[in-house]
């Protein structure tokens, strides 16, 4: 059930009268989670009992722990949860690639990747990581807990909201307010248009030129390096916005999980601005416990390489990902050894900065794009071919314009943060502009095949 | 309290009419397509409303004006003999502004500027091999000065059963189609079509969703069969020269290359046009050469994909180039 489809608005109205209706807390819970597991089950119900087991897991996990104080309960859940991820995600990659290494004729397994693992997976270790550090106590309330854990907004594609962050929100009786739905459909609509209209259009594009980038000139080339930047941006930051929204009218903050990542000036500002909720999840549960940059410039270097790598793979079993994590990591260290602290840079500075640091984490998205590192290459050496197919497509150069203006806007106007749009749909002119706004995007939505980006993760 | 609430439910109703209208008047610009009348007895399986301009910025972007008999056409008098271009999507071309589509290309070589039409398209959606076998014989009733006849087709693989039943062949009705005989609720119902391009836009976008690939055909036992009959039935109505122009598909391969997509049933269908005295005109080879020495492909725009889709300008040009040159050749 895609949130771009009838069914998902149908479903959504008879959650929302669910939740609306529940008299207490615990009743609200059990809507949540009768929601939550409706939602998933649409999606594929198979994977439902796995989920469950999950929740169980670590329940029974931060139970023990704050019954016996033994952290080897909390580790056991982690494990639990990180071999789980490893045999649905990795367990194929590890065979190939271990095969390919000693030569050897290896088969690979036949194993269904259940929607959202990463997600909901990293939220449960999150739970068990939090309880640990003492941040919230190990929670008593397994329909609670696992209304948390499966939470339907965003278990496909994120945000990775944390325990902290959420258990509290669920103590809480929530009800439907106007301001929230404003905000809410608001941020919903707007992630809608950079999905349908921006993402789909600019994909189209993409793919055509990635799917033989030899028959394509370096000029072609070059607009789909910086189509899928913008694809990827739209497609996630779209996703991000409508499940956002969606948690909004319900009165949840998730929080936020991108601010215009192509204004960062180097690639560590990149990272705050990019999936903020993934980066701030490995800062918190990665690169801190492994020591940070309190132990020295050479370990914090090695402490930033590894979680980036990690970061990389925790996208897919590629080795693409692997190589984009540590192209990151490297980017990282190497920001971290030149930068200079606190000097004020000159406008033509930080503009020179942010269109270098756009360059890199472009040149980035063509590895994470690939199917193998021969195609990034082949993408790459193409971008100096004078010869071949000339394909410019007005959507990504119409879309570019419109992406580019924004963030212009947001540099100059907002201090380089993401504008927030609220419509007073109070007033007719609020009313007005979002009829106008849902029509301009069903004129203008593309009605081809396109699942989310992040959906595969 | 309650007043409040009629309140907001009135300015709700406004803000979506007024939404609506506001969108709907971008859409005139954007796509835009008149009211047509399926014409079981026509020439062509339906016809446009005369006079309507139809503007297409889905898919290339093209504004055309629809001729008196409802098809796409530039102005000018039908010459004393002319060749009849029968065809489906790409042949009306709204996809490219109305020089560039080759019927006005190959009209333009033959009658130059005396405003003389000597190429006459009578194209019309989904107007496949099947139909346009079924409607011959009235195209021919039709338009019966006609010098040849050529017939574009992007695919010859039908069914048998279609093939077969594409032989009950549509009589000709003079007056089918006639947009003069409408009841008023018709008349109605196409103003609020013509006046209302975003509904007719979101209607495709739903369809387009939903849209599932067609099976390919089963059963080709009976094709051969089948289609000589069918096209000894049109050879049988029209003396002139007649021939198939047939486009194939082109797919960007991974190494760069160009492969040309032709038809299960292809070699079938030229041994059967051979045995029945019909032409068939294949750009394939100019469309691998587009490619190979410009660098171009016959479909995709700047709005969609190159390789796929409708005729662009090159391949209405290629179109054009092979019928001139086919027409030209029968004159010596």
């Amino acid at each position: 059930m895609s949130f771009t489809s009838v069914n998902f608005l149908l479903f959504f109205l008879a959650a929302t009268a669910l939740v609306q209706l529940s008299k207490t807390v615990k009743q609200q819970h059990r809507a949540f989670l009768l929601a939550n597991a409706v939602f998933y089950a649409y999606w594929d119900a198979r994977f439902l009992l796995l989920l469950l087991g999950v929740i169980g897991v670590c329940y029974a996990a931060a139970r023990l722990y704050e019954r016996s104080g033994k952290p080897a309960f909390i580790y056991g859940g982690v494990t639990a949860c990180l071999l789980l991820l490893g045999f649905c995600k990795y367990c194929n990659f590890f065979i190939s690639s271990f095969a390919r290494a000693f030569g050897l004729n290896a088969r690979t397994l036949n194993i269904l990747l259940p929607l959202g693992i990463s997600f909901y997976l990293f939220q449960a270790m999150s739970y068990l990581l939090d309880v640990k550090k003492g941040t919230i106590p190990a929670e008593g309330d397994f329909i609670k807990l696992a209304a948390y854990i499966s939470f339907f907004p965003q278990i496909t594609s994120g945000p990775i909201v944390k325990a902290h962050d959420f258990l509290p929100q669920l103590e809480r009786l929530h009800r439907v307010k106007k301001d929230n739905v404003y905000l809410g459909v608001t941020r919903f609509v707007t992630g809608l248009t950079k999905k349908v209209v921006f993402a789909d259009r600019i994909g189209v594009a993409v793919n055509a030129v990635f799917a033989a980038p030899a028959a394509y000139n370096g000029l072609s080339i070059a607009m789909a390096v910086v189509g899928y930047s913008l694809q990827i941006y739209c497609d996630f930051s779209g996703y991000s916005d409508m499940a956002i929204g969606i948690a909004t009218i319900w009165d949840f903050d998730l929080g936020k999980n991108f601010n215009l990542p192509y204004l960062a000036e180097n690639p560590s500002d990149f990272w705050r601005r990019w999936h903020i909720s993934l980066s701030s999840w490995f800062r918190d549960y990665v690169y801190i416990p492994l020591g940070g940059s309190r132990r020295g410039k050479l370990r914090t270097y090695v402490n930033l390489l590894a979680t980036m790598v990690l970061s990389g793979l925790w996208h897919g079993a590629n080795a693409t990902y692997l190589v984009w994590g540590a192209y990151h990591g490297v980017g990282c260290v190497v920001h971290r050894l030149l930068g200079k602290r606190g000097s004020q840079k000159t406008p033509w500075q930080t503009a020179l900065c942010t269109a270098a640091n756009c360059l890199f984490v472009s040149a980035g998205w063509v590895i994470f794009r690939a199917d193998s590192m021969a195609q990034a290459m082949a993408v790459f050496s193409g971008l100096f071919r004078g010869d071949g197919l000339c394909y410019v497509n007005v959507f990504v150069v119409i879309y570019g314009l419109v992406i580019a203006l924004i963030h212009l806007y947001a540099r100059f106007r907002l201090n380089g943060n993401a504008p927030t749009a609220r419509l007073n749909l109070d007033t007719f002119r609020g009313k007005l502009l979002l009829c106008v706004w849902v029509f301009l995007i069903a004129m203008l939505m593309y009605c081809g095949n396109s699942a989310f980006i992040y959906a595969n993760f | 309290m309650k007043k409040n609430g009629r309140k907001q439910t009135r300015q709700w109703i406004l803000a979506l009419l007024a939404g609506f209208c506001l969108v709907n008047a971008l859409c005139f610009g954007y796509e835009r397509q008149p009211g047509w009348l399926d014409t079981p007895n026509g020439a062509a399986t339906s016809v446009w409303r005369p006079g309507a301009v139809i503007v297409h910025g889905t898919e290339g972007y093209g504004i055309s004006k629809v001729d008196e008999n409802g098809f796409l056409n530039p102005d000018g008098t039908l010459a004393e003999r002319y060749v009849l271009m029968m065809g489906a999507s790409h042949t009306q071309g709204k996809e490219v502004s109305p020089e560039q589509r080759y019927s006005t290309l190959v009209n333009g070589y033959f009658s130059g500027d005396s405003g003389l039409l000597a190429a006459y398209n009578i194209a019309s959606d989904g107007h496949f091999l099947p139909s346009q076998i079924q409607h011959f014989k009235a195209a021919v009733a039709a338009f019966p000065n006609a010098e040849a006849i050529t017939i574009e087709i992007g695919s010859t693989d039908f069914s048998a059963q279609e093939l077969h039943d594409a032989q009950n062949q549509a009589a000709y009705v003079p007056d089918n189609g006639d947009f003069k005989d409408l009841s008023p609720v018709s008349r109605l119902k196409l103003a609020a079509k013509e006046g209302l391009p975003l509904l007719a836009l979101l209607k495709k976008n739903v369809q387009t969703l939903r849209a599932q690939a067609a099976e390919d055909s089963e059963g080709r036992y009976d094709y051969e069969t089948e289609l000589d009959a069918a096209l000894a039935l049109i050879r049988a109505e029209f003396d002139g020269p007649i021939a198939f122009v047939y486009h194939p598909t082109t797919e960007i391969q991974p190494d760069g290359t160009v492969k040309l997509g032709y038809s299960n049933t292809w070699d079938i269908f030229c041994r059967v046009c051979e045995k029945n005295g019909i032409d068939v005109i294949d750009t394939g080879t100019r469309f691998q050469m587009l490619y190979e020495i410009e660098g171009q492909l016959p479909y995709g725009f700047a709005n969609t994909t190159p390789g796929e889709g409708h005729l662009n300008a090159l391949g209405h040009r290629i179109l054009a180039e092979e019928i001139i040159a086919y027409l030209e050749e029968l004159r010596v």
